[in-house]
């Protein structure tokens, strides 16, 4: 993780309205990056409000606590190597690739490799709570925590993030039937870890 | 068979079910594995910070267009790789034994890896370094080929040259190569691809140089140690820092 000095004009630097392509229509993701790649860093800016909600999602899931962290691994890496984004190429896949890396090679770091430590998971031998949806998509997360890095990253790629299993094979550089397998195996297990909590028959 | 088992049953799938989705907005557990399903927020303020270091590390980082690096390896193999050679000689070119136009045929085929296959390592489409790898066999079967088959009466210190000239023709290769990986995210297979084109500098030298055609020294001497320092350099990278997490 790199230090950063905080910058104190930055927060306070007055951030001009982006141009639009046409009467009502945002500019398009690739459009911000390849903008930002040509030097204009109000593409970043906006990429980062865009999706980094949802990147903390996917990021949470996978390294728990750390996701700040790894949510800003993600962002500086694509800022410091801007050069090696492909014109043209969907940015939310090659995002979610970074960020897939980022949360690999933290795991690898910190020594965490699954499954995490115990004392961190969620209280798994709770009653169901049909309607208490942070409990229960807390006791979810717990149960992904459990899973080998490589089946959480596909089962949440694939069940949270919405990416198809051909998507998934490309973002992370792997076969389709590989990403299948992983998946196959997490969903399974899964499955064991969540048993107890499910309706009766 | 409860709902929610056959709700988990089907999770495999790409898009749920209608009757899937209705299970899921009354049952808790489920509609906690749908896609809307979400995590925990991030804690308000840490996001602001996020925020402000990476507008830092845009305005501060500049724009480097990922062939640079591509490019500089490629002129760093070949260099290494004609410097190699002055030093090795040509005895094996000069030799009465020697099939020239098979040896200039192989000398190409490693001009090409230790240039245009230092670029395809190094490119952000990572095909193109697994391409390259699919390749890579081409080069010992080029070289056994090429070999006049005849084996000079020597003793193992005077064939172990040739692994020795390999190893240290790869350094200044390997060095680099590894400085250019280390600023994209970990990745085995383009690290081995990025260790074969930088060890492929001795080969195209030996190619010249060494006069003992036989297939076990080539394989033994030349392309074993070109296998080794690809793998050390996976290993060696696999321990070091990496600056940035894009592929």
């Amino acid at each position: 993780m790199c230090v950063l000095k905080r910058p104190p004009s930055v927060a306070a630097k007055p951030v001009a309205p982006l141009p639009r392509t046409e009467v009502g229509s945002v500019e398009t993701d690739e459009r911000l990056m390849e903008r930002f790649v040509q030097g204009d860093e109000r593409g970043i800016s906006e990429l980062f409000a865009r999706h980094v909600g949802q990147l903390h999602g996917f990021v949470r899931r996978m390294v728990g606590d750390a996701a700040d962290d790894v949510v800003q691994t993600t962002f500086v890496s694509i800022c410091r190597s801007r050069g090696r984004y492909q014109r043209g190429a969907p940015f939310r896949p090659w995002l979610y690739a970074v960020a897939a890396n980022a949360a690999r090679d933290h795991l690898r770091r910190s020594r965490h490799e699954e499954p995490r430590s115990p004392a961190t998971l969620p209280e798994m031998t709770a009653e169901p709570e049909p309607l208490a949806d942070p409990g229960l998509a807390r006791l979810v997360e717990g149960a992904l925590a459990q899973l080998p890095s490589s089946q959480r990253e596909a089962v949440v790629l694939h069940r949270f993030e919405g990416f198809s299993f051909r998507e998934i094979a490309d973002l992370l550089g792997v076969s389709e039937t590989a990403v299948k397998v992983r998946a196959h195996r997490g969903y399974e297990r899964l499955r064991v870890l969540l048993a107890h909590l499910r309706a009766p028959p | 068979v409860s709902p929610c088992d056959t709700f988990a049953q089907h999770l495999e799938s790409d898009s749920l079910a209608a009757a899937d989705r209705a299970h899921a907005e009354e049952c808790g557990l489920c509609r906690a594995l749908l896609p809307e399903a979400s995590s925990e927020a991030a804690a308000p303020g840490s996001m602001e910070r996020v925020r402000v270091a990476v507008l830092e590390a845009a305005r501060t980082a500049p724009v480097r267009p990922w062939w640079r690096e591509g490019a500089l390896l490629a002129v760093v193999n070949a260099a290494t790789a004609l410097v190699a050679a002055v030093i090795v000689g040509t005895a094996n070119w000069n030799s009465p034994a020697a099939h020239r136009p098979r040896l200039a045929a192989v000398g190409l085929l490693l001009l090409l890896s230790l240039t245009l296959g230092a670029m395809a390592a190094l490119d952000p489409k990572r095909r193109r370094a697994r391409a390259l790898l699919w390749l890579a066999p081409l080069v010992p079967i080029a070289l056994v080929l090429a070999g006049n088959g005849i084996a000079e009466a020597r003793i193992f210190g005077e064939a172990l040259s040739c692994a020795v000239v390999v190893c240290l023709s790869a350094g200044v290769p390997v060095v680099v190569g590894l400085i250019c990986l280390r600023g994209m995210a970990l990745d085995g297979r383009r690290a081995m691809a990025v260790g074969l084109t930088g060890a492929t500098a001795g080969l195209f030298a030996l190619n010249l140089g060494c006069g003992d055609g036989s297939a076990h020294h080539l394989l033994g001497f030349h392309v074993l140690p070109w296998l080794l320092v690809a793998g050390l350099l996976v290993f060696i990278r696999r321990w070091l820092p990496t600056l940035s997490q894009v592929p």
